[in-house]
């Protein structure tokens, strides 16, 4: 056989691919929903990357791009791809070789697209941002960027924060991405050929968008004020129908494993619990349920088309989705002709959750998880989480006679009010679990997380001063030292990467500076514990003359004008004010779902209002 | 219910896939185009897809066996199939068997190796055989205008084509995988001084 009758092995890939760790990471060929001979590539259609900033794996696993890009994907003017951050080893291989970023489907360069679409899940992978642009060879900055550069634009929950990035990004998009998009396309095609400037000026018309560079921050000791057009706060946009607004009927399926391995089907979004320190819980409202027969009907289509062999119900806190039973009872004979599993990401400390899940899980194959946060009921009502003691038994009675042996459980320390003996309230339920699982098995095991608290803008919280590194570490270890039990592990957070992930979260545009310094100092993938690096950061903060303790660990006035605030997401200062108030006094805010309005802000949009404009109205 | 013993290749980007995450490519492809499994049995049951000995990531196979339990099948499944594998990965043919699992059939395996440094011939098959297990290599030859060194390798179970890698850096002829490429042609019986397919 001849070397020539294997053309691949002359790909300049071959090599990098070949030298690299998990080299499926950057091969894609996944099953997609549609074959890229149906699109036309005539070069009419607004090219459109979505760009997750972390690896492969796990940005595989995220349901946005899955929603976004079949979205796109049916858009007759619009050609998705997707791009995901190489991981340290691809980037230097891609260095030394002068290999720019590629699309993981045409195999395009990121420059050559319309736009580029970033995700903000994480304020750690704020770093891969600058990693993707460089490698593509676009102007980190959006002040450099030329007409001919792609549109850089970014959305997800760190949207609603956007001053760290607000020099790197072209467009914050807040918000549902489905109420967003088809306006952005619009301008975006519309505009096509005018320059950058007025490109950016017709898009910051278009309801949801925030164009950082048209607004200038000016601090001072009240905090930071923006002057700039058009007129703020710029509102956050809201899907109101779910069941009116489209979901895949088919998915990206990988040829290698990812995080989460299966179908997603979001059930509903939003949440109405209000556990204070939960951001998600705030910026997501109000929640918009999927009808059953939709989710079911979903569920049908999605494991025909895919062959995933497992589903699972998606949403802040799945076991509150109004149809669960209906959902469970009638997916049966749909799992059964798949040969397909259901899952729950997440549980209520209930017995009517264990049960649920009881029906659903394989025993075997794991522990059940629950989250009582805190480890006091007076600590629990301070951040509304509202989980009894008695709760906290019968949910755990119920795990073990339903036949599970281990328990995962996960707290938080640094929490707003919080004293030590909260946190050998910690202890004492790590026990309690414990001492109640020894009654029905001997391999009980008990798993315990505990998380540094990070106080997060739009939530009640977002006065607080973060715990400091030391401090956390701190408690971490005192937690420990109450456990002498060796079949209850306790295992608490980096305190350093919770110390970045604070002042990132709370930051204003004077830290673009710092990330992009960090990221010249080689800071990368700031969320794996592999590669982070505390010194570079610390370094990068000094060169900049910039305090990080400024931005979480100092205590907030509630007067101080938030570098945040210039962005409304529905909810009122004046609720997180409230609720604030009511949780130094231990004071509960019952679900406003099953109880009274608390008047969060959004009574306009809401679930219980009929009336209501599509986007919130501050 | 006889089982399905199938020949496929895996070329391009495909060869990057790890072999173990093959039974689950199989599996979900299957399913797309239709297919019906037989389950195993116990807490995680999963498709009846049994592969061949391991492919390392990064090496063609031109011939590469899979077996596979299905309720029903009937020939045009394996284009059906095939429509629905990732780039790179086709079936070419399958036929029902009866017999022993693909783990004790697959004595040999037969690789092509191309050196892409110019290397001396002489001696190669000398360096392999005293440097992988004593039996392992049955037969080498080497043919210069094509630069490619053939290979047949016994008990390819046990005995990974990671060993010739090793075996020429020792001597100093490659520095590593980035200096050769390799593909094997086929997995399965030594019979008649020569590596066959099972099927």
């Amino acid at each position: 056989m001849k070397y020539t009758d294997f053309p691949e092995f002359s790909s300049p890939q071959w090599d990098l691919l070949a030298s690299v760790q998990k080299p499926s990471r950057y091969t894609g060929s996944e099953w997609i929903a549609q074959s890229k001979d149906e699109k036309n590539y005539s070069g009419q259609h607004l090219s459109f990357c979505l760009a997750f900033p972390d690896v492969y794996e796990i940005g595989m696993s995220y349901v946005g791009f899955q929603i976004l890009y079949s979205f796109l994907a049916n858009d007759i003017r619009v050609n998705p791809d997707r791009a995901y951050c190489p991981w340290i080893d691809m980037e230097e291989k891609m260095r030394a070789e002068r290999q720019p970023l590629f699309s993981t489907e045409g195999k395009v360069p990121l420059k050559s697209f319309d736009v580029l679409g970033f995700t903000l899940q994480h304020e750690l992978t704020y770093t891969n941002i600058l990693t993707m642009l460089d490698l593509s060879g676009i102007p980190l900055r959006t002040s450099d960027r030329k007409d001919d550069d792609p549109l850089v634009i970014a959305g997800g929950p760190g949207a609603l924060v956007p001053e760290p990035l607000a020099d790197f990004i072209d467009v914050f998009c807040l918000g549902d991405g489905e109420r967003f998009l088809p306006d952005f396309i619009e301008m975006a095609e519309k505009t096509r050929g005018a320059s950058r400037e007025e490109r950016l000026k017709e898009i910051s018309s278009i309801p949801g968008a925030y164009v950082p560079s048209f607004y200038v921050p000016e601090y001072s000791t009240d905090g930071v004020t923006f002057s700039g057009k058009p007129v703020l706060p710029v509102s956050r946009v809201i899907v109101k129908d779910l069941d009116d607004t489209p979901y895949p009927e088919n998915m990206i399926v990988p040829n290698v494993p990812i995080v989460h391995d299966r179908i997603p089907i979001e059930i509903f979004r939003g949440c109405s619990r209000g556990c204070r320190f939960c951001q998600a819980g705030m910026i997501y409202r109000p929640v918009r349920e999927r009808k059953p027969e939709t989710v079911l009907n979903l569920m049908n289509k999605l494991l025909e088309n895919t062959g995933w062999d497992e589903v699972g119900l998606v949403s802040l806190a799945s076991c509150d989705y109004s149809g669960i039973l209906e959902i469970v009872r009638q997916s049966e004979p749909i799992l059964k002709k798949w040969n397909a599993r259901l899952s729950l990401p997440s549980l209520r400390m209930d017995s009517f959750s264990v049960d649920l899940a009881t029906r659903l899980e394989n025993l075997k194959r794991g522990s059940i998880t629950f989250a009582p946060e805190a480890g006091s009921q007076r600590l629990r009502n301070v951040i509304n989480k509202g989980v009894t003691d008695e709760d906290i038994d019968s949910s755990i009675h119920s795990a073990f006679e339903h036949g599970w042996q281990k328990v995962k459980l996960y707290f938080m320390m640094g929490l707003p009010e919080e004293t030590y003996a909260d946190l050998d309230g910690i202890a004492d339920i790590s026990r309690r679990v414990f001492n109640i699982g020894r009654k029905y098995t001997k391999r009980v095991n008990v798993n315990v997380s505990v998380a540094g608290f990070i106080p997060k803008p739009h939530t009640p919280f977002q006065w607080e001063p973060q715990n400091s590194m030391d401090e956390l570490a701190r408690k971490g270890k005192y937690i420990k030292s109450l456990v002498r039990n060796r079949r209850i592990s306790i295992h608490y957070h980096d305190p350093s990467q919770s110390f970045l992930e604070g002042v990132l979260a709370r930051g204003d545009r004077r830290l673009c500076q710092v990330i992009e310094t960090a990221w010249e100092n080689g800071a990368r993938f700031d969320g794996w514990t592999e590669t982070f690096s505390l010194q570079i950061w610390m370094r990068s903060f000094d060169q900049c003359q910039v305090d990080p303790g400024y931005y979480n660990e100092r205590e907030r006035s509630f007067s101080e004008k938030l570098p945040w605030e210039h962005i409304d997401t529905g909810v009122s200062r004046d609720f997180l004010l409230r609720e604030r108030k009511k949780a130094s006094e231990s004071s509960l805010s019952p679900d406003c779902r099953w109880n009274s309005c608390n008047s969060c802000g959004l009574e306009k949009v809401c679930f219980s209002s009929d009336k209501g404009d599509m986007f919130c109205q501050s | 219910m006889p089982k399905l013993r199938l020949l496929f290749t895996k070329r391009g980007k495909a060869c990057f896939i790890p072999h173990v995450a093959l039974p689950q490519v199989f599996a979900r492809a299957g399913k797309r185009a239709g297919l019906e499994f037989n389950y195993s049995e116990g807490y995680s049951p999963r498709p009846k897809i049994s592969i061949g000995p391991a492919l390392p990531v990064g090496v063609i196979g031109l011939e590469e066996p899979v077996d596979v339990d299905v309720l029903s099948w009937e020939s045009p499944i394996l284009e059906r199939w095939n429509y629905f594998l990732p780039v790179g990965i086709r079936f070419m043919k399958g036929e029902e068997f009866e017999g022993r699992s693909l783990g004790k059939i697959c004595k040999a395996a037969s690789f092509s190796l191309f050196i892409l440094k110019d290397f001396e011939p002489d001696g190669i098959k000398e360096l392999l055989i005293s440097k992988l297990p004593e039996g392992s290599i049955l037969k080498v030859e080497t043919d210069t205008v094509d630069k490619e060194i053939r290979i047949d390798l016994l008990d390819p179970q046990q005995n990974s084509p990671g060993l010739f890698v090793k075996a020429l850096v020792s001597e100093g002829l490659i520095g590593g995988w980035k200096d050769i490429r390799m593909v094997r042609r086929v997995i399965g019986f030594w019979e008649d001084s020569r590596v066959k397919p099972v099927i």
